[in-house]
């Protein structure tokens, strides 16, 4: 309908959060929730032009396969060539060096292109609200800075909005999937620290963390994969195959994490070599694709709720709104 | 050739069964009328002016109801329910039960001393439950026929036998508890079936609160609280606090042209709530009245002209929007209505006194025929075109809402249609 600008410039299609009621309730069966869903993918694409080939089913393929590939013969290669076979001590099969910079490396490049397409999102929901009466610079620094935080407790933390959803098992299962992921993230991070910056931190406290992590984490992605694999609820009738990969490389990373633990406490040192070096993929692809894969909802959701929520607390109705309609 | 014509049947006493019965009966057919309810009349007796003349329905109709009653022709069978029909078109056997009234119809004079004399009082259906009748009840004052009838369900004397009041009061002495359900065998040469409607379930609409929120009104509902032989004598009230809404919300297509709930066109309920926007605004002046609608559908002779006069004479508001949700102001018992406003594509909301929601319609049959039922829920017909009247058994005619949803008119033009085309079953 040559409206793709103001679909592009709004910021409306991150505050949905799919809960399907609203193609429950249609009238027509116009299924308004899942054309929400397609915009959010269009989005992806739109503010990162690298997001184009994860979201083609050719292109995602090939690309998965080599970022595996890259994965795979960097361990490889990198590997010590003599680990240890009679007890498990992972640093003997690949060097603890190596894992930091490897790690920094991908945090880095991870961290640059999020921030890219983060200013690229922004640009373009800034340019739509220069169509309404509120533009997005008009807002009060102290305003900016007081809604960051909100948005960051409210909706990032505990994901209030989310929990208005009839469905209050999905908002749990999506909460466990958050916090999973950012407990297994932040024990990696404390590992990091006592082995390269002399934290003074006993190793049980990772342990416990990451244990609990990956329970909570790999129910989230179960529930979800159930869900999807039943169809019968709204929000999981149609799922695109960025959805699959997404929840299944959640999955994968949980369970060989798991094993991979299993299997040092069991002292099996061939066997942990391998399920580490499987951990390994698995990570390096969820995070390297996660600017540019449905994972990147993560940091987009955020910044328009933050945006949002500054512009429309003024006393002109509309806001945001006013711009963004018309799709 | 009169007298040897065969009787016909006619299912159904609203005004197409009426008007059937009484275009047959005017050619010398016998008609056998059969009603379910204790009087004749259907929904139109509930009405309080018809779109698009805002003629008095009452006025209309009784004349109907009472030629009916008096016509050497009819057979007037009311509180009857058919029970079985054998044969075939030209020659048809039909069981029908006549439910007891436990009073004689032949001694009751109509003059409703029992009735005031009865203790037990239920809620009344004729004013959708928002008055109270006694327990021996005529079904509305103009009755046809105007004989009492004892509510089993309620009546003192069978649900804890004690009372007997009525029996004692009684001046003709037509009160008899012993009555027993009668069963008539006619032969019959073509059966009509006008068995009209119910209203949908409101609550389906799950997100509207009808039932929840004192203020949500039926379209029904509020032509009873408009009728000056309504619940109010006429005013329109709140539920809440019986005060006058200042404030009206009319929400369209409630349970019709919903893929979830009912697909079909109900095609009478935009014209009754732009007729029902206009008796508001002809009691209360001051209101403002609000048409929420999906596709505002004026498409009878006249019908154009009358949303029209809305607009223009009577200031009444239209919007093309599907409201989201009615939410209730717990305190004022106000209601919110959200609503996404399709021409502007602006999602807004709106505060009101009252909501009147225009229910879809569901049509009713009887089950005792093997009739073809559509998946729209209606009645078959023969060729939709050619033969809108005839249903897929020979002889058997379906007119009105049973064969699709309509109007007054329509119903009415068809109730004509089939009499003429039973008429030559009949043998005049």
């Amino acid at each position: 309908m040559g409206l793709e600008d103001r679909i592009l410039y709004s910021a409306d299609p991150w505050l949905c959060y799919y809960c399907g009621e609203c193609s429950d309730y249609c009238p027509r069966d116009a299924d308004p929730g899942s054309f929400m869903m397609a915009l959010r993918r269009l989005l992806i694409q739109k503010y990162s032009i690298v997001s184009k080939t994860f979201f083609n089913k050719m292109a995602a393929a090939i690309t998965w396969i080599v970022l595996t590939l890259i994965a795979a013969l960097g361990i490889y290669f990198f590997r010590e060539h003599s680990p240890n076979l009679e007890t498990v001590d992972l640093s003997s099969f690949l060097s603890l060096h190596f894992i930091h910079d490897a790690g920094l490396a991908v945090g880095v490049i991870v961290g640059i292109f999020a921030l890219l397409n983060l200013i690229s999102m922004y640009r373009c929901i800034a340019k739509g609200t220069s169509y309404s009466y509120s533009k997005v610079e008009s807002r009060s620094p102290v305003l900016w800075i007081k809604n960051f935080f909100k948005t960051i407790i409210y909706e990032v933390a505990a994901q209030l909005k989310y929990s208005k959803c009839l469905k209050k098992s999905r908002y749990v299962a999506h909460l466990a999937l958050f916090w999973g992921f950012l407990g297994l993230f932040v024990a990696t991070l404390i590992v990091f620290g006592i082995d390269f910056y002399e934290l003074q931190i006993s190793r049980v406290v990772p342990f416990v963390i990451g244990v609990i992590s990956g329970v909570v984490m790999l129910y989230g992605s179960i529930y979800f994969i159930i869900a999807r694999l039943k169809k019968k609820e709204t929000y999981v009738m149609y799922s695109y195959h960025t959805d699959w990969v997404f929840l299944i490389l959640l999955f994968l990373a949980g369970v060989t994490g798991f094993l991979l633990a299993i299997f040092v406490k069991a002292n099996l040192p061939m066997e942990s070599y391998i399920m580490y070096a499987v951990h390994l993929i698995v990570v390096f692809d969820l995070l390297i694709s996660a600017p540019f894969t449905k994972f990147a909802h993560a940091i987009y959701r955020p910044l328009a709720l933050w945006i949002d929520s500054t512009v429309r607390e003024s006393p002109i109705i509309g806001g945001i709104m006013g711009g963004g309609r018309g799709g | 050739m009169v007298g040897v014509a065969k009787p016909v049947l006619v299912i159904g006493g609203g005004i197409a069964g009426i008007q059937a019965s009484l275009d047959l009966a005017d050619q010398g057919i016998k008609v056998y009328l059969v009603e379910k309810l204790p009087s004749i009349g259907g929904k139109m007796a509930y009405l309080d002016k018809t779109f698009p003349t805002l003629d008095c329905a009452s006025c209309i109709l009784t004349p109907k109801m009472v030629s009916v009653a008096r016509h050497p022709n009819i057979e007037l069978l009311t509180y009857s329910e058919v029970v079985e029909v054998k044969g075939s078109a030209g020659d048809f056997h039909v069981k029908v039960v006549k439910k007891p009234r436990y009073v004689d119809e032949d001694k009751c004079i109509g003059c409703g001393e029992c009735i005031s004399k009865c203790p037990s009082k239920v809620p009344d259906e004729f004013n959708m439950g928002m008055s109270q009748r006694k327990a021996i009840y005529f079904l509305f004052p103009q009755a046809v026929p105007l004989k009492a009838t004892i509510d089993k369900e309620h009546c003192l004397y069978f649900t804890k036998n004690i009372c007997r009041v009525c029996e004692r009061i009684c001046p003709t002495k037509a009160i008899n508890f012993e009555q027993k359900p009668e069963t008539l065998e006619l032969n019959v040469a073509s059966i009509i079936i006008a068995t009209g409607y119910e209203l949908m379930d409101p609550h389906l609409a799950t997100t509207y609160g009808y039932g929840k929120y004192s203020n949500v009104y039926l379209s029904l509902e509020f032509e009873r609280l408009v009728s000056s032989t309504g619940p109010t004598g006429g005013e329109i009230v709140r539920r809440s606090d019986n005060k006058h809404p200042r404030s009206i919300a009319f929400i369209q297509c409630v349970c019709s042209r919903d893929v979830k709930i009912n697909p079909n066109c109900s095609a009478f309920c935009c014209m009754a709530s732009v007729k029902h926007a206009i008796l508001a605004k002809e009691h209360l002046p001051e209101v403002d009245c609000t048409i929420f609608y999906m596709d505002l559908r004026a498409f009878g002779k006249g019908y154009q002209e009358f949303y029209n006069r809305a607009m223009k004479e009577f200031g009444i508001k239209f919007i093309k929007a599907k409201p989201a949700k009615i939410e209730e102001d717990p305190e004022t018992k106000d209601l919110i209505i959200t609503y996404d406003d399709t021409l502007t594509s602006i999602k807004r909301t709106m505060r009101v006194d009252m909501v009147v929601l225009a229910v879809g319609v569901k049509p009713v049959y009887p089950e005792v025929l093997p009739l073809k039922i559509g998946e729209d829920g209606y009645v078959c017909l023969k060729d939709p075109i050619m033969e809108s009247i005839a249903s897929t058994i020979d002889g058997v005619y379906v007119v009105g809402v049973a064969a699709g949803a309509k109007d007054i008119p329509d119903s009415v033009v068809q109730a004509g249609s089939a009499a003429a085309k039973a008429s030559i079953l009949a043998g005049v």
